[in-house]
């Protein structure tokens, strides 16, 4: 598993701690953007596509857990993995994170070893998430195309059986049922054609990965 | 200071070392004026707040008895009660100076 090239939200108030910690990521081929504050956090977040989030409990103002809220209400831990970090005695804080969406929670002093191993892990899971879903919408599609491919070739092949008969013996019975068969075509080129042209919802899955489903 | 559990820690790195000292430096004196303040005015919630920030920055420097000062005024913040807390500023106050004595000594 290697996946050193994620980008990092740290949120800590603690200069000392968030740029020492965003500093030895740095040094270790992450993308790190380090925030002090709430306000900062999210406008971070709507302004960028993070894999991850580092995030301290207690802060002022708003804590961690109230941070975490709010970031639960758009994005769940599948779409953005957070990380809490805390001290050690903060075990209940660690619960309520946990309760409330947290993927994983490091410990101060933070080990830069365990801290890449526990990032490395969510960033990889939320990879292989996006991954199986788009191995889905393709099968989907697949499977689409194989039932319409059906659907076509049985009547064409009752047209083209009838069609093919020498003029003579085309009567009145092998003509309507080639016109049925012709019509059943039509219907289900018009169905692909509706299909294509606006009967597929897009919609938001996780971020940045769209789900086509039929209206 | 434990320091063999220190360098082990940081892997023996200097410069890594030097680094994490001067952030201690720039930031730990504003951090305790604040939490002397907020004793002084009992404001508890920032006593809480600033005691927390202190202790998470001394715990890089694995020095129990620091720790254990931080985290009993951290306490009296959350608890709102005040109890001694001199004791626990004087052991903060003599044991930081120590502590960058001693780191710096390491480089």
């Amino acid at each position: 598993m290697n996946y050193m090239v994620g980008t990092i939200l740290l949120v800590d108030d603690d200069e000392m701690n968030g740029s020492f910690f965003s500093s030895r990521l740095k040094n270790k081929g992450f993308k790190v953007d380090f925030v002090k504050n709430h306000q900062d956090c999210f406008k971070a977040l709507l302004d960028n596509d993070y894999d991850l989030v580092l995030l301290d409990i207690m802060m002022p103002e708003v804590s961690g857990i109230e941070i975490l809220k709010k970031i639960r209400e758009k994005k769940n831990n599948l779409e953005l993995p957070v990380i809490m970090v805390t001290a050690k005695d903060e075990a209940l804080d660690i619960v309520d994170a946990l309760k409330l969406g947290a993927n994983d929670y490091l410990v101060k002093p933070v080990s830069l070893e365990i801290a890449i191993a526990r990032i490395n892990t969510q960033i990889y899971l939320k990879q292989l998430i996006r991954e199986s879903l788009k191995a889905k919408q393709v099968n989907t599609i697949n499977t689409m195309v194989v039932t319409l491919n059906h659907e076509i070739n049985n009547p064409l092949a009752i047209a083209m059986g009838h069609l093919n008969l020498p003029y003579e013996k085309l009567d009145e019975i092998r003509v309507e049922k080639s016109k049925q068969a012709l019509t059943r075509i039509a219907e289900i080129v018009k169905r692909i054609d509706t299909i294509t042209g606006g009967d597929i919802e897009e919609v938001d899955y996780t971020d940045s990965i769209k789900m086509y489903k039929l209206k | 200071m434990d320091k063999e559990k220190f360098l082990g820690y940081f892997n023996n790195e200097k410069e890594l070392i030097a680094e994490l000292i001067s952030l201690f430096k720039q930031s730990y004196p504003d951090t305790f004026e604040k939490l002397k303040r907020a004793i002084a005015e009992k404001d508890f919630s920032n006593l809480e707040l600033h005691a927390h920030t202190l202790k998470g920055m001394i715990v890089n420097f694995f020095s129990e008895e620091l720790r254990q000062a931080a985290y009993n005024l951290e306490k009296m913040g959350h608890d709102h009660k005040l109890d001694k807390p001199q004791v626990h500023i004087d052991i903060l106050e003599k044991g930081i100076v120590e502590l960058v004595d001693e780191m710096e000594g390491l480089l």
